[in-house]
């Protein structure tokens, strides 16, 4: 599958390359169907949409803006799982904290490359925090 | 050579995650309290050991560690999988011998596994821990002990990811939602047909989606992944409640 990018993430054939992420909601899609987002993919067109977001919709205390932003990113990640679900497009996320040097990009291109995957088809919906557990007991919330 | 070890993987969802783990090029110790299935499963595959033994005993989950070191020379990924649902008994119905014995073969099986793992970890550097869970841990009316048990994994994989992580050792939850094994194949049709309304891609999840999950956090490229829930439910727990029976 082919894909695009937006913002600071770009494809290459050898994996994902990220680079100087900020607090903006990436958006990943296929390229076929790219320049048709917003509208909702045909079936066949878009099968795999993953958004990269900061772990911030947990909650941040110094910035409630940055955490709402982060946040509405994720009901957009659910909403469109259920919208998309019966055409068969999977809507997941991906979140890493902001400003931090834990987290690299070859960390993102796995998860990248597993929500991307073709015959990854039953996963949707999913947010999922790359922290080395940074966030399980720290978040404002669960 | 990376090494495995999967309980419950004499058929099923189990079975799945070995064949994917060996086709990645594991080495993997299957595990199953029905010895005919784990000595068929391991010999449709290669590079395997077969374990017979329930890991809801400490000696059962003690063997298959102790294999894994013996067989293949240490351990890298625990995949805690053995478990049984029960459901359609009101909380007022469950004996106190049903609950224990729920617990016990879904929840601390896989702490046993876990204890006798980490140990072995911890002296190679590192590893992975991925315990099966269920979609209902999120609630399931008429599946309390199930539900318990199965909420009890997800918190189980939180504490040791954080226990665990300056180890090198990562543990994950994955919650299958309803995948086509063949208990729910045996389903009668019209139970099967409500059960399929209920998942927004109208069809059930396949095995090789909980192992491709779990092969997925197993990884060791996912080192900074941990104490996260994967569902692998297809999209069945973003419905609203209403909608699902
Ligand atoms: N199939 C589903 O839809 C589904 C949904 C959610 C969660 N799960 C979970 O996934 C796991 C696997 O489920 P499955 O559908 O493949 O079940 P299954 O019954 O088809 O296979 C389970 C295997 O585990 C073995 N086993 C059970 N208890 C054991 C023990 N104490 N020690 C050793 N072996 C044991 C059984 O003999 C069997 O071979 C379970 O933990 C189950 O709760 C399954």
């Amino acid at each position: 599958m082919r894909a695009a990018w937006v913002g600071d993430v770009a494809y290459r054939p050898d994996g994902w390359e990220w680079s100087e992420f900020d607090q903006n909601t990436k958006l990943l899609v296929d390229a076929t169907a790219f320049h048709s987002w917003p509208v909702p993919p045909a079936h066949g067109s878009l099968r795999r949409v993953v958004f990269l977001l900061t772990t911030d919709w947990l909650g941040a205390g110094p910035d409630p803006v940055l955490a709402a932003r982060s946040a509405a990113a994720v009901g957009l990640t659910h909403s469109l799982a259920a919208l998309w679900a019966g055409i068969g497009t999977t809507v997941n996320a991906i979140a890493v904290p902001r400003r931090s040097n834990l987290v690299t990009s070859a960390d993102v291109a796995h998860a990248l490359r597993y929500f991307a995957d073709p015959l990854n088809g039953y996963v949707t919906g999913q947010v999922l925090n790359i922290c080395g557990g940074q966030t399980l007991v720290a978040a404002l919330t669960a | 050579m990376r090494v495995a070890a999967v309980t419950g993987a004499g058929r099923g969802i189990g079975f799945a995650i070995a064949r994917m783990l060996v086709r990645q090029g594991t080495a993997v110790v299957v595990n199953d309290v029905d010895g005919r299935a784990a000595h068929d499963a391991a010999r449709k595959l290669t590079n395997t050991v077969a374990v017979v033994g329930n890991v809801a005993t400490e000696a059962g989950a003690k063997a298959v560690v102790e294999a894994a070191v013996n067989e293949f020379g240490g351990l890298d990924v625990l995949v805690a999988n053995a478990g049984f649902g029960v459901v359609g008994v009101e909380v007022g119905d469950v004996t106190a011998e049903d609950w224990s014995r729920v617990i016990e073969r879904n929840l601390t099986s896989q702490f046993y596994c876990v204890r006798f793992a980490v140990p072995v970890m911890r002296r190679r550097g590192g590893g992975r821990i991925v315990g099966i869970s269920s979609r209902a841990w999120l609630g399931q009316a008429g599946g309390t002990p199930y539900a318990a048990a199965k909420g009890g994994v997800v918190s189980l994989m939180r504490s040791l990811a954080l226990e665990l992580a300056p180890h090198g050792i990562t543990a994950n939850s994955v919650v299958p939602g309803s995948i086509a094994t063949p208990a729910l194949e045996a389903m009668d049709a019209k139970a099967r047909e409500v059960l399929l309304r209920a998942h927004p891609m109208g069809r059930f999840g396949d095995p090789d989606d909980v192992a491709r999950a779990v092969c997925f956090l197993a990884h060791p490229a996912a080192e900074r992944i941990t104490g996260q829930t994967l569902y692998v439910t297809g999209g069945r727990n973003l419905l609203l409640p209403s909608r699902t029976p």
